[in-house]
């Protein structure tokens, strides 16, 4: 009998201590990997906001995408049809960038020379797709 | 004409349905006879509307909006078939037919199972329902707009596509099964011996899941072409989770069957496993969370997907806990025995389904909360969560088959040791002497060889003692060895490069030469783009690759096509970026030692899988 009581204490001690453990990885892991979603206008607005990574999202505006010839930076500006930022990116571009659709960067915002650098750049497999903070944004506006 | 009698027999299917309800609640038949003929009268009511809506596609009748928005004249004839399941109704029709199927094999194979079948129907009928009055396939576009269609999604015009719903779709269905039985057990519970289905079973649905998964990882690693083979999409978490509890399941119901202890854990995963399957078909078809997999996004038709997974969790669990009983039930266990190992097996399972599924779900959470602020969760939460998790699972996984029922002693004490021991002193060897050497490589390496130790071991211990080899067990647990091996070693030491090349201008990758020799345009009845020829030079060796970009004018869609070229070694991959320039391509050429490894180890899976033993019994 006191084996059998031993081995609850081990069982229910130890399964408090791993979901604790698991609790703690998962909120360390939250906020090192959890983006925050923007708009244009949100980065224009007076509010600073310092975060390493994060998204906006909105169209590619009209006649901006500048790409080099020789190397893989694009530039390029992203519109909530409000407010737009220019966007730096170095690296390949998604099928379905082009102008006049949607578009989600991440990256972070350069307040001292208004550039969001992104490290990703997002547009989404389906033309009739419009992502949904971009729907909300557009939908926010109009 | 067609269409309409397709709409005819969906709707008869699920008053068929609702009969065989009422009748088994009501009325319980003695014989088994009438559960057999209204299962067969219902699967071949869906067969019939399933045949009927492949013959619109088929005949190109645009006057149905389905078939108008997901297929086009052009498309080759094999497409036309399998852009059934392109979009949302179809796939829901073709996930009935499969769940009916089930229904009707269960009925067919076991007895004594009075109110299975039952529950099993009201999962049917809740869809049938759903399907009938909220997402109807066979639903006419008048006056007809569109005389030429729209396109299947140039992205599913692919043969792993055609073979990825259907496959997933009957691991995920397969999962109402143990859930009919559960059910059923605690209605009608005699002896425990009637849960004994429940392993083979979720050992089926289990196979096909894993098939499911990884058709789709293999989908996404070469049709994509970003060379990925898992991106933590919400989508595909949806189907990693009820993989992650039927692998639960199957487990605790093994345990069941040989001690009777866990009964009551047993019945609670199969409501939670199918409450995960019901639950990622929310997550797919609601379109609540941006996923690459985008089906036709409406949210109010999600929220009752959602409803219906809420009702069968509910009746699931109220039953459960107003029937359940531990009398009588066997509850300890000593640490050194099997019974511990499976008790943590299903304990870290279930920790890493709840930790992929908060990851998903998250964002919905937060947004709610946070009045409308959004936010998503990179992939690399789920790596820096999931990896330690997985790989102390695997470590138990190696130990755990050394054990035995009821022990409470170490069993096998040397022969653990010396698989730790050899294993990390081989890891350090191999990963040092191969690969750049990191502290995951050398973990993942030693509990791979710890796993391909043991199972050895095990393999050779029963061939010693004349016992029978558990074939099954040992094939499946290789081939997540295999898997793991794969992974660590394809994620740890893939190179890969970006860059924009000229007409005949070369890239050093590593201590390979990429040249870009020609580029020539491809014209197809469904598309037109450019083909681009590669060649990699690496020592005296030189291969070509021929990555594409493509245009498809019915749906305005590009795409990339990768060039790869696999080999057991190792892939090389390149996937064309944007034209800059006459001649020169923006390219990102991506290097993945034993990339192949992982889509081996879930084949290895997929296979033990089906290998096991049934106790099916025909009569």
């Amino acid at each position: 009998m006191r084996t059998k009581r031993r081995n609850r204490v081990i069982f229910v001690s130890s399964l408090v201590a791993s979901l604790f453990v698991a609790f703690i990885f998962i909120v360390l892991a939250m906020n090192e990997n959890v983006d925050f979603y923007y708009t244009p206008s949100d980065l224009t607005s007076s509010k600073i906001i310092n975060k390493d990574s994060l998204r906006i999202g909105g169209l590619v505006q009209e006649d901006s995408i500048k790409i080099s010839k020789d190397s893989l930076k694009t530039n390029f500006l992203v519109t909530d049809l409000e407010n737009s930022i220019e966007v730096y990116y170095e690296g390949i571009l998604p099928n379905l960038f082009k102008e006049n659709s949607g578009v989600i960067a991440r990256g972070f915002y350069d307040y001292s020379d208004g550039i969001f650098y992104a490290k990703e750049i997002l547009a989404k497999h389906d033309e009739n797709y419009i992502p949904k903070e971009v729907k909300k944004a557009l939908v926010n506006d109009s | 004409m067609i269409p309409e009698l397709g709409n005819f027999l969906l709707i008869f299917s699920m008053i068929n349905s609702l009969l065989l309800i009422s009748i088994a609640f009501i009325y319980p038949p003695k014989d088994k006879r009438f559960f057999l003929s209204a299962s067969l009268v219902t699967f071949l009511a869906i067969f019939l509307s399933f045949i009927a809506l492949e013959i619109s596609f088929l005949t190109d009748d645009f006057s149905v909006l389905y078939v108008a928005t997901n297929s086009n004249p052009n498309l080759p004839i094999y497409y036309k078939f399998a852009a059934l399941w392109g979009g949302h109704e179809g796939s829901l029709l073709l996930f009935l037919l499969i769940l009916a199927g089930w229904i009707l094999v269960f009925v067919f194979f076991n007895e004594d199972q009075k109110y299975s079948s039952a529950f099993m129907n009201i999962v049917l009928f809740a869809l049938l329902a759903f399907t009938v009055f909220l997402s109807n396939p066979f639903e006419r576009l008048l006056p007809i707009s569109s005389i030429s269609g729209s396109d299947l999604n140039p992205l599913l015009q692919d043969f792993a596509f055609t073979i990825h719903p259907p496959m997933l779709y009957m691991g995920y269905a397969g999962l109402v099964i143990p859930f009919g039985i559960a059910m059923n057990f605690l209605l009608n519970r005699e002896k425990v011996k009637q849960l004994e289905p429940i392993r083979s079973w979720s050992v089926v649905s289990w196979s096909l899941l894993t098939l499911g998964i990884s058709l789709g990882s293999w989908w996404a690693y070469y049709e994509l072409g970003w060379g990925g083979w898992w991106f933590w999409d919400p989508v595909e978490n949806s189907a990693l989770v009820p993989w992650l509890l039927c692998t639960a399941l199957i487990h605790s119901s093994i345990a069941t069957n040989a001690r009777q202890i866990f009964i009551n854990w047993t019945l609670a995963l199969t409501i939670l496993s199918l409450a995960g399957s019901l639950l990622g078909m929310f997550l797919v078809r609601s379109g609540i969370i941006t996923s690459v997999h985008s089906f036709a996004l409406d949210p109010d038709r999600g929220i009752f997907l959602l409803l219906i997974c809420f009702v069968i969790v509910i009746l699931g669990f109220s039953l459960f806990f107003l029937k359940s009983d531990s009398r009588g039930f066997k509850t300890d266990m000593g640490i050194y025995s099997k019974e511990f190992m499976f008790f943590i097996n299903n304990a870290f399972l279930v920790t890493l389904s709840a930790i992929v599924l908060l990851g998903t779900i998250y964002p919905i959470i937060y947004e709610i909360f946070s009045g409308g602020d959004q936010i998503t969760v990179g992939a690399p939460y789920f790596n820096m969560v999931t990896v330690p998790f997985a790989l102390i699972l695997l470590f138990f996984q190696a130990i755990g088959p050394l054990t035995k029922w009821g022990g409470n002693k170490i069993d096998n004490l040397n022969s653990i040791g010396i698989i730790i021991i050899s294993s990390i002193v081989l890891s350090y060897l191999v990963s040092y002497l191969f690969f750049s050497f990191s502290f995951y490589e050398f973990v993942g390496n030693a509990i791979v060889l710890m796993l391909i130790q043991s199972l050895g071991f095990l393999a050779f211990k029963s061939f010693h003692s004349q016992r029978n080899i558990n074939f099954s067990m040992i094939a499946g647990h290789l081939g997540l060895a295999i898997l793991t091996f794969g992974i660590t070693i394809s994620s740890l030491n893939s190179v890969e490069k970006e860059f924009v090349l000229q007409k005949n201008e070369s890239v050093l990758v590593g201590s390979s030469k990429i040249t870009l020799e020609n580029t020539q345009s491809v014209k197809e009845d469904n598309y037109y783009g450019d083909r681009v020829t590669f060649s990699f030079q690496e020592e005296d060796r030189i291969l070509k690759l021929y990555p594409e970009r493509r245009f498809y004018p019915a749906s305005r869609m590009e795409t990339t096509e990768a060039g790869i070229y696999p080999s057991v070694y190792k892939d090389v991959y390149i996937s064309l970026g944007q034209k800059v320039g006459e001649n020169a391509w923006a390219a990102k050429v991506q290097i993945k030692p034993l990339v192949r490894f992982i889509w081996l180890g879930a084949i290895i899976m997929f296979l033990a899988g089906l290998s096991v033993r049934t106790n099916f019994k025909f009569k």
